[in-house]
């Protein structure tokens, strides 16, 4: 290849071909072309993901299994004794500056409620319940949940 | 000459034939070197390895870097830059590393690095250039700033396939009814100054409807002509804003530095030769 710089950058110096020949460039460019286009499809469309077939979900993940609702504690004769924020229940001002993907607390079943309102649980008097009533995020929106005993239900995997 | 033999013409002249300025490529090189620094510099400096292997990867990654920065050797130096930033992003997907490392703003980093080498990014604000500058005997010619741009084009297509492809992810009820969206900020958010925002729902339907078609038209009008000076202020603001209201660590910073790749490249060669006082020089491409 004799490419040469038009006029106006300054002398006309040879380009330099990366691959040498206009031909293998067209075919890597083509397959780096396709890759770039078409390499999140079996994972996007059809659900066969790979890591190396990198998939364009930013934050997808995030805020799932987080509840949005609240949480009531009870006395044995089902008075209510004051409701929490999700954060309130978990003992948190705020969720933590970390990837999503570690917070250990999330909750994906019923049963899971229990550890993410641990320090609720840890406060009650004895006699006294937690109930929730809301939603928890799922990849598919907000998943509805009701919870009669929610301390009660630690390890339940419903 | 029938209508596809046209249609190939035209895609090889505007992909793998195209070549230009190297000054946007230049641009690149060094600000992709420059967030390899921030973004890896807490990751792999020695204070925070624990080991050789740790170590000796900072010391590779953050020659490169250099190397990308100033410009020395420029095309090997951000080809290696790259490969080092996937090394890192396998070691993330296969839990080695740090799982931050498999996030895809990584991603977009080491294979903007990669693409970025397949053209003449060291022809242009380089060490590589003040030396074949200084090197050029008096009264000899001074060396273009001119070069093969198919990895830039590469570049522009990796952006359209990332705005298309996030665009078909919330392409569901979930987000577009503003409950995913919710969710994000229900994380990011709760607690927090803009903790205001989860009280208004229909701005959350709304925020996700707009994302959702200005991505799907990103994807098309950032490689069109006729729409990209919109597309480009559109991308740059919605980037903006990504900083003000979600933790995208480097991911933003690193798209917006990679529009400089949908620029046309006689026009930044220009604008800098404006920024310099000199009257821009005619050019052909």
């Amino acid at each position: 290849m004799t490419d040469m710089a038009p006029s106006g950058f300054g002398a006309a110096t040879p380009v330099t071909p990366l691959i040498a020949g206009k031909r293998l460039r067209h075919v890597c460019f083509t397959a780096i072309a396709a890759f770039i286009l078409l390499g999140p499809a079996p994972g996007q469309l059809f659900g066969q993901s790979s890591p190396w077939l990198r998939e364009w979900v930013m934050f997808s993940g995030v805020g799932v299994g987080i509840p949005k609702g609240q949480f009531t504690v009870n006395d044995a004769n089902g008075s209510d004794q004051g409701s929490y924020t999700p954060l309130a229940a978990a003992g948190l001002d705020r969720y933590p500056r970390m990837s999503h993907y570690r917070f250990e607390n999330r909750v994906f079943a019923s049963g899971d409620m229990a550890g993410f309102a641990a320090p609720l649980c840890a406060s009650l008097a004895p006699g006294q319940h937690v109930s929730f009533e809301g939603w928890v995020g799922t990849r598919q929106g907000w998943a509805e949940m009701s919870i009669e005993t929610v301390c009660a239900m630690q390890g339940d995997t419903q | 000459m029938t209508l596809p033999q046209r249609l190939s013409d035209t895609i090889a002249a505007w992909g793998p034939d195209a070549e230009g300025s190297t000054r946007p490529a230049g641009l690149m090189r060094m600000a992709l070197g420059c967030i390899a620094f921030v973004r890896f510099g807490s990751d792999l400096a020695p204070w925070a390895t624990n080991g050789p292997i740790g170590l000796i990867l900072g010391v590779l990654l953050f020659y490169f870097a250099f190397c990308t920065v100033i410009g020395s050797r420029s095309r090997q130096s951000i080809a290696g830059l790259g490969i080092m930033i996937m090394v890192l992003y396998a070691l993330g997907v296969t839990r080695i590393g740090l799982e931050e490392w498999s996030h895809h703003h990584v991603y977009v980093l080491g294979i903007a690095c990669i693409l970025l080498s397949m053209t003449d990014c060291g022809r242009s604000f380089s060490y590589d250039r003040y030396r074949a500058v200084t090197d050029t005997p008096p009264g000899g010619v001074i060396p273009a700033e001119h070069g093969m741009l198919w990895g830039q084009r590469l570049i522009a297509l990796q952006l359209a396939a990332l705005y298309f492809w996030t665009a078909v992810d919330k392409t569901d009820w979930a987000f577009v009814s503003g409950q995913r969206l919710e969710q994000t900020f229900v994380w990011i958010h709760s607690g927090r100054p803009l903790e205001v925002l989860l009280d208004w729902p229909v701005m959350m339907a709304l925020a996700s409807i707009a994302v959702l078609v200005v991505e799907y038209w990103l994807a098309v009008a950032i490689l069109l002509p006729k729409w990209r000076k919109a597309a480009i202020f559109i991308g740059l603001t919605m980037h903006a804003s990504f900083y003000v209201l979600l933790p995208v660590n480097t991911y933003s910073i690193t798209v917006m530095v990679l529009y400089l790749a949908l620029l046309d490249p006689r026009a930044v060669h220009g604008f800098v030769d404006r920024m310099l006082g000199q009257r821009p020089a005619e050019v052909t491409q």
